[in-house]
């Protein structure tokens, strides 16, 4: 007997099941081989020590949480698995969609609709079929666009030509203003040149 | 149920009968062949039942097959609470799946025992990278303390303490090993039973049960612990 046959009826031999031949060989290989001798004694200790374990009880609300978990009065079709192309379409896609803060968000899109068409004024019932032509739509966006483009360049341009006149008015004023000063001092030295001249005549 | 109202139910569906699959009684067979085929067929008796969405059928197999699951999953992953959700989920895969059970290819505790072990060897690959602590370095470490306490030197512990222990040193087996070990010495499953769910050849399991065993002693061995 070599140590491949002597490992592959070890198990045999420590379950007992080896017939009388087989652990007489098995001994006699033992006897002559000391890793084969070792090895066996190791895998006699692996048993010794697996059986000193005690058997492991699952918490009593395991059972329950189980039972609970999956539903009650079953029925024969519950547990055959295979849905249709239907049921595995709804679980895939549709499951995640059908969901509560999925209606909610929904519900929020359509009021912000709503909201926006009360603001602006526009209501969606009264545009006609013809405003909806994809052509019209762009050609109105566009003569919007440079409407606003028009409003806002006469605009700067009307703001330009008020601060132009402004600073020119405020350039007048300080003009004035300096050469009033100049008036005053000179209607001064005048005015005290008089009396002077009246007092000689 | 009467065996007439079981193959009343198999002929109305397209699902292979799993009572036309229950065993004969055989005639002159050994008390403990009789009680195992009695066994057999009380399980597929009960999958039939919960097929039939007899009512209680279902809580009886809860009832009856959560301590096995529980503690296969133990005994593996080494933490209750695992343990815990790893029985939950087979059960909902029982649930879900008990239609694919074919009584003629092999008992209802190798199939369950099968998924089981599936879910299992899914949940360690999972799970690889969380398991970076060192389950049998921690427990020593407790241990030691504990017999430096009772002033006890001689390195023998016992009860709990060695249970915790053989705990740890079976979770630093592969998973390989580990599995073979479980099912045999703790589940006592038959060795064609193990090859079934493992679906390895029996004398691969002989061999990964020799040397799971041994390199369970050779660890304890190594850490210098008697138990």
């Amino acid at each position: 007997m070599d140590c491949a046959v002597f490992e592959s009826i070890l198990a045999d031999y420590l379950d007992g099941t080896l017939d009388s031949a087989g652990r007489a060989a098995l001994s006699k290989h033992a006897e002559g081989c000391a890793g084969c001798r070792e090895f066996m004694s190791e895998v006699s200790g692996g048993i010794a020590l697996l059986e000193q374990l005690e058997e492991v009880e699952p918490p009593q609300e395991l059972i329950t949480r189980i039972a609970f978990q999956t539903p009650q009065g079953r029925t024969r079709e519950a547990f055959e698995e295979p849905p249709g192309w239907w049921g595995r379409l709804t679980a895939r896609w549709l499951q995640p969609i059908l969901q509560p803060r999925w209606a909610m968000g929904m519900a929020m899109t359509v009021l912000s609709f709503a909201m926006l068409e009360r603001c602006t004024g526009v209501q969606v019932q009264h545009v006609p079929s013809a405003d909806l032509n994809p052509m019209r739509v762009v050609m109105n966006l566009e003569d919007k666009i440079v409407r606003a483009k028009d409003r806002m360049v006469k605009n700067y341009e009307n703001l330009r030509v008020v601060y132009e006149i402004e600073s020119r008015l405020s350039e007048v004023q300080r003009q004035s203003n300096n050469d009033a000063p100049q008036q005053n001092s000179q209607d001064k030295k005048d005015g005290g040149q008089k009396p002077e001249q009246g007092g000689q005549k | 149920m009467s065996a007439a109202a079981i193959a009343a139910i198999s002929i109305n569906s397209n699902i292979p009968s799993l009572a036309k699959a229950k065993l004969a009684p055989w005639v002159g067979m050994g008390p403990a062949r009789a009680r195992a085929t009695e066994a057999l067929n009380a399980e597929i008796q009960l999958v039939e039942r919960c097929l039939a969405g007899e009512q209680g059928a279902w809580d009886e197999m809860v009832q009856g097959y959560t301590k096995r699951v529980y503690a296969i999953c133990y005994r593996f992953t080494g933490r209750d609470n695992e343990a815990q959700d790893l029985t939950q989920e087979v059960f909902l895969r029982v649930f879900r799946t008990l239609g694919s059970f074919r009584a003629g290819e092999g008992s209802f505790v190798v199939w369950l025992t099968r998924l089981t072990r599936n879910l299992l060897v899914d949940h360690y690959r999972r799970t690889k990278r969380d398991r970076a602590t060192d389950a049998l370095e921690d427990k020593l470490a407790v241990l030691e303390e504990k017999t430096a306490q009772s002033a006890r030197t001689d390195g023998m512990l016992a009860g709990r303490e060695a249970g915790e222990l053989i705990q740890a040193a079976l979770e630093k087996l592969s998973p390989e090993l580990r599995e073979a070990v479980i099912l045999r010495d703790l589940q006592e499953l038959e060795y064609r039973e193990i090859a079934r769910v493992l679906n390895v050849p029996e004398g691969t399991v002989k061999s990964r049960l020799n040397r799971g065993r041994a390199e369970l002693a050779k660890i304890l061995k190594r850490h210098r612990v008697s138990v």
